[in-house]
């Protein structure tokens, strides 16, 4: 057991939760070069679309970190934590579609 | 937009992006009296744009910080119920809110900032560098929240990450270290940005001309600025910036005064 009174979950959640940050920004930076790339050699919007989704990807990665945080704690049996987060996510959830419907 | 503006928004953001790495404070507080000054960007078309680089800045350092085992995430989480509620409301008000107040109100955060940064030179005197993190446990959930709700409000109202109202908070009050109090304000700013740039994108004040480059500097920059920071005088950074930002607020102070903050 690490010295700090970690929860059984962890490492485990450190390791997920950092994969989906790191696939989320690097992968969203990937898709805003992409776009500008398009958009600078191609007519038409295709590049604009491109850079779009990579700003969106890039905008839900902390909800997709909130969700794989409420998994994690599910399989933890770790109801308190799990709630929390499921509170957390569902005021994130409600203002992307207060969002969406403005 | 033109190219050589877009440029210049690269390099602006890299450069908010890696000193702000540096010195631990995300790039929204000199990212958006830029845009708003010289870019004349209407403010909440800056704070959208600095929303969205403050959640690509998180993002990409706090995948670092959670790896190594620095990042209190139960934590992180408890208080994010806090700062997405206030980040929320505040988003939903902001619009509504009259541009002057909102300036006011930048510039008393600027200058708070700047005055948490010299205080963190002060102290960086004495202070070792903690390698190891200290066993802690957390207390006073109540001031952690209140002070989460607090910070929310100024990161939708502002478009700041709020980390100097949160980082004190936990140290001071809560005995979280202070490198886990960073890692963990850090890794909350993704959430609560991301709430209130919903709102943002939702009234069209996310423009893709000014975010895409803006976040391709910020993104670059601060992966830099995280690599250097272990290596870097932090104090000179420091200096610089809290330079910068009394500059910036001299600017802006100007700027409502004379009229011209749209």
């Amino acid at each position: 057991m690490p010295p700090e009174k970690a929860s059984p979950s962890r490492n485990d959640a450190d390791h997920w939760v950092a994969v989906i940050l790191r696939v989320g920004a690097y992968g969203s930076v990937a898709l805003l070069l992409l776009g500008l790339l398009l958009w600078a050699a191609l007519p038409g919007l295709i590049g604009i679309q491109v850079m779009r989704v990579g700003v969106l990807v890039l905008m839900s990665t902390p909800a997709v970190r909130i969700v794989t945080l409420l998994f994690v704690y599910l399989r933890a049996r770790d109801w308190k934590y799990a709630l929390i987060s499921f509170v957390v996510l569902l005021i994130v959830l409600a203002s992307s579609l207060l969002g969406i419907n403005l | 937009m033109t190219l050589a503006y877009a440029l210049i928004l690269v390099l602006i953001g890299f450069l908010s992006g890696s000193l702000g790495a540096i010195v631990g404070l995300g790039g929204g507080i000199i990212i958006i009296p830029v845009l708003a000054l010289y870019f004349h960007l209407p403010f909440p078309q800056a704070i959208g744009a600095s929303l969205v680089s403050v959640i690509a800045t998180s993002t990409a350092t706090s995948s670092v910080h959670v790896e190594r085992h620095v990042t209190d995430m139960k934590l992180g989480m408890t208080l994010e119920l806090g700062t997405t509620i206030g980040a929320a409301i505040a988003a939903m008000v902001a619009h509504s809110v009259n541009r002057k107040i909102l300036g006011v109100l930048f510039i008393a955060f600027l200058l708070y900032s700047a005055l948490s940064l010299v205080r963190r030179a002060w102290a960086s005197r004495l202070e070792k560098t903690e390698t190891e993190v200290p066993a802690y446990t957390v207390r006073n959930y109540p001031i952690g929240l209140a002070a989460s709700l607090v910070a929310g409000a100024f990161s939708g109202l502002l478009g700041v990450g709020g980390g100097p109202i949160k980082v004190p908070v936990m140290y001071l009050f809560m005995g979280v270290p202070l490198r886990v109090a960073t890692a963990t304000s850090n890794f909350m700013i993704g959430v609560t940005a991301a709430t209130s740039a919903y709102i943002y994108y939702g009234h069209g004040d996310i423009r893709l001309d000014v975010v895409v480059p803006l976040v391709i500097g910020v993104f670059s920059g601060s992966m830099l600025g995280a690599r250097l920071a272990p290596s870097v005088r932090s104090v000179y950074v420091q200096f610089l910036l809290i330079g910068v930002m009394l500059f910036l607020a001299v600017q802006m102070a100007l700027r409502i005064a004379s009229g011209g903050l749209s």
